[in-house]
């Protein structure tokens, strides 16, 4: 993990960073703070890694979908599993690891892929901060669940869709 | 739904043609030849659990209608390729 995200790492777990209040400014040059939707902000201190703005991007948008978005009476998606989403990226992704897609479940949960290299990798993530991840490469699968403060082994199958 | 206890009805054969509206968030690039997929998002919309809703496409046919009429008053959907094959392992939970 490089020392830049380290440091964006130790951001997120502060409790300055995330706020109920509107973001208005930003403090200084060097510290980002990005609007989520729920009213949340997220803090980035030094130059924030390439995959945090496409992904905040998605996740901003998914997170405008109405009520019933897939026509089968779904729930809207829940501002908790965008944030527990974001912190679990922030746990496991490496500087330059590539954005995952981000697609959301009738559940309200937040579903992060990627489809490359060979590896099929999912992990769902509730609203709780509990995940599920399935992970596939050459035939062979692996399926693990936890919280998003246990990601160890979700670092491990993200590292293999990075290069 | 809680408290339904879904049973498969036997009277539907395997090669039953069964179709599905799909919204585009469920539809992610990859390597495959076409450059996409349906994410398995697409296949469990019960926000309790349950089974995932599908339209038998012989019953719209035989009514008259088409795919357009499954998609009817969803402009921002797509179909999904018709579905068969083995959805009571693979979608019902092996029913």
């Amino acid at each position: 993990m490089s020392p830049s995200l380290l440091e964006y790492q130790s951001a997120l777990s502060s409790k300055d960073v995330w706020t109920t209040e509107p973001v208005q400014a930003v403090p200084s040059a060097s510290k980002v703070l990005i609007p989520l939707p729920g009213g949340i902000s997220v803090l980035v201190e030094g130059t924030p890694p390439r995959w945090l703005a496409p992904c905040v991007e998605s996740l901003t948008s998914v997170s405008t979908l109405p009520p019933n978005w897939d026509s089968y009476g779904s729930r809207t998606i829940d501002s908790r599993a965008v944030y527990h989403a974001l912190i679990l990226l922030t746990q496991t992704m490496g500087t330059n690891s590539p954005p995952p897609q981000v697609v959301p479940t009738s559940r309200g949960r937040i579903q992060l892929e990627w489809h490359r290299r060979g590896v099929d990798l999912q992990i769902e993530i509730a609203p709780s901060g509990r995940y599920s991840a399935a992970f596939e490469r050459n035939g062979g699968t692996s399926e693990i669940s936890g919280i998003v403060s246990q990601t160890k082994e979700l670092s491990e199958f993200i590292r293999a869709v990075e290069g | 739904m809680p408290g339904i206890e879904y049973q498969d009805d036997s009277s539907l054969p395997d090669t039953t043609v069964l179709w599905r509206r799909v919204h585009p968030k469920w539809i992610v690039e990859d390597k495959s030849p076409q450059g996409y997929r349906l994410s398995t998002a697409a296949f469990d919309d019960d926000p309790e659990g349950g089974p995932t809703s599908v339209i038998i496409a012989d019953d719209v046919i035989r009514a008259g209608g088409s795919h357009a009429d499954a998609l009817a008053g969803h402009p921002e959907h797509v179909g999904c390729p018709p579905f068969l094959g083995p959805p009571r392992s693979s979608v019902l939970g092996g029913l």
